[in-house]
């Protein structure tokens, strides 16, 4: 597949410097205004030492682990819960497999889209709640 | 089948095309053995990283702990040894074969125009290999590596003009960690560039005429 | 004013015969064209890409002073918090910069699942950010276990417990992991040294993937 010449865009094209490098520069300014305030506000707090003789009550991974937690906490069997797990991942890296419609917007293509909407939301539900549990 | 998962990937990814430059890269007939040494330099690079990321399982960065770390990798780690002194020899090896390679260079007189870029790129790889051996054989802490940067600043401080400005802040800044993180991420990420550029001016300009 | 022009033009010159310098400028600065109705939606992948450099700067400078042993893994990442100076501000960035990372990865996600980007011909641009979101989270739960803070210790046991579960494999799978029953020091160097090597080597590898085919299929068109 060769490069694209400037004639090919459908609806005209734009140089990516200065036109969108300059959004992504904004943007980063914002991503940074956010993180530097937020790393100034948290400051470090002391930590408890490891122990491996003493099992805290209350243990949750990081909040993107959650849901993965959620499912294996709720799924009876942990070789099952795994297997969802797995299922789930693979579901994921080979989705444009067995998605192979040829349209793009979102609203033509309605079956995919309420999978796409349910698994994120299950996927936020799921988080919220291994956060509250 | 093969050929119809060939035309999948040829159409998103121009993979025929590539390997087909790679194929047919054509180098000319006077090619000798005296060419292979750059070659054998990369070859030699590359099992300094597979034995280098071998070792760093194992290698405490904190100079008590240094030596006794490196002793239970060359004692109890299966294979520990093998990969420890193939990283040494490696080393010693390495800049042997920049050595040749830099000679083989000079006795074709490759550094001329156009290849003046490649000859810099290779300078400061050479650099760049000298101090990875330097701050490599700092960093089991023994008695070895501790007179290695006594000797180094040393002599960077019997510099002129600039010497005795870079001796103290270089002496003050060392920690066993910095050495450290200089041989495994600064320096690999230098070297990458470096060989990068080098590489993609070598394809451009193709090895050097006959004498 | 002619002079700088002609010094200019001579000094490309030189390094258009030896690196085709123009070329390389035409490529990938002045003529680079994207369409024209791109959006800011299209700004996480640089987004995550910047996150990523971030966590290498911060990185490397945490690694300056951490020492991956049991005894004093904490003991280095509070003197790197108390003592170093900027240390504090280079840990929290770290570590709250990686929560950013794992979000934006997936905000990049999203907006190529909600515009449909992963399909043909862009099947192996999805693939292989598929594998850079595992690889993140990799990272993250590799670096969470660093401090051997109790938090972290009992979360490394809990997340190394689950490959366990598989059939055949598992206790092989939990044993590798581990590098012995349980978490011991000798984890703790693993984790380390995936953390530090493995995992960015791998990363770079599938960022480089990710960014060619970009370059060669172009950036999708917008809906």
């Amino acid at each position: 597949m060769a490069k694209k010449k400037k004639e090919k865009y459908e609806k005209g094209a734009v140089p990516f410097i200065p036109v969108h490098i300059l959004k992504e520069a904004a943007a980063a300014y914002i991503f940074l205004g956010i993180l530097i305030p937020l790393s100034i506000l948290y400051p470090f707090e002391a930590m408890e030492p490891a122990n491996p003789f003493v099992t805290p009550e209350h243990i949750k991974p990081e909040w993107y682990f959650l849901a993965a937690y959620q499912i294996l906490r709720l799924v009876p069997s942990k070789a099952l819960g795994l297997t969802v797990q797995a299922i789930i991942i693979f579901a994921i890296i080979l989705l444009p497999f067995w998605d192979r419609g040829p349209e793009r917007p979102f609203r033509k293509r309605p079956l995919y889209a309420a999978i796409a909407i349910l698994s994120v939301a299950a996927y936020i539900a799921l988080t919220v709640w291994g956060m509250y549990s | 089948m093969f050929s119809k998962i060939y035309d999948w990937l040829d159409e998103r990814t121009d993979i025929r095309k590539w390997i087909r430059k790679q194929l047919e890269y054509p180098v000319p007939e006077h090619v000798t053995l005296f060419y292979c040494f750059g070659g054998l330099a990369l070859f030699i690079i590359m099992l300094q990283v597979i034995t280098g990321v071998f070792m760093f399982f194992f290698y405490v960065p904190k100079p008590e702990s240094a030596l006794e770390s490196i002793q239970y990798l060359s004692n109890s780690v299966p294979l520990g040894w093998l990969m420890r002194n193939m990283h040494r020899w490696g080393a010693t090896l390495l800049v042997a074969m920049v050595f040749f390679h830099m000679m083989s260079v000079i006795v074709h007189r490759a550094y001329q125009k156009p290849r003046e870029l490649n000859w810099l790129s290779g300078l400061s790889m050479f650099m760049i290999v000298m101090l990875f051996t330097v701050t490599g054989s700092i960093l089991p802490w023994d008695w070895r590596g501790y007179w290695v940067l006594v000797l180094w600043t040393d002599y960077i401080g019997s510099w002129p003009v600039i010497g005795e400005a870079l001796k103290d802040p270089i002496l003050s800044a060392f920690t066993v960690g910095r050495s450290f993180v200089t041989h495994i991420w600064i320096l690999p990420f230098l070297s990458a560039l470096f060989l990068f550029v080098h590489f993609k001016m070598v394809r451009k300009h193709g090895i050097s005429g006959p004498l | 004013m002619e002079l700088i022009k002609d010094i200019n033009k001579k000094i490309l010159d030189w390094f258009d015969e030896r690196y085709d310098a123009r070329g390389w400028i035409r490529e990938n600065l002045t003529e680079k064209w994207v369409h024209k109705e791109i959006n800011w939606l299209y700004c996480f992948g640089g987004l995550s890409f910047l996150g990523f450099l971030l966590q290498i700067g911060t990185g490397v400078f945490l690694m300056m002073y951490y020492i991956p042993t049991p005894k004093d893994a904490l003991v280095s990442v509070q003197n790197i918090a108390n003592n170093i100076p900027f240390g504090w501000l280079f840990q929290r960035l770290h570590s709250i910069g990686a929560n950013a990372v794992n979000l934006l990865v997936m905000f990049h996600m999203l907006r190529v699942l909600y515009h449909g980007a992963y399909k043909k011909p862009r099947e192996l641009q999805w693939v292989s950010g598929a594998f850079l979101l595992l690889i993140t989270m990799a990272m993250s739960f590799t670096g969470y276990l660093l401090p051997w803070t109790q938090l972290s210790y009992w979360g490394a046991t809990i997340g190394t417990e689950m490959p366990g579960a598989a059939p055949i494999v598992g206790e092989w799978l939990v044993h590798l992991i581990r590098g012995g029953a349980q978490i011991t020091g000798v984890t703790l160097t693993r984790f380390y040294a995936v953390h530090v090597v493995v995992l960015p080597l791998t990363l770079v590898g599938f960022l480089g993937l990710h960014f060619i085919m970009i370059r060669m299929v172009g950036i999708s068109r917008p809906l």
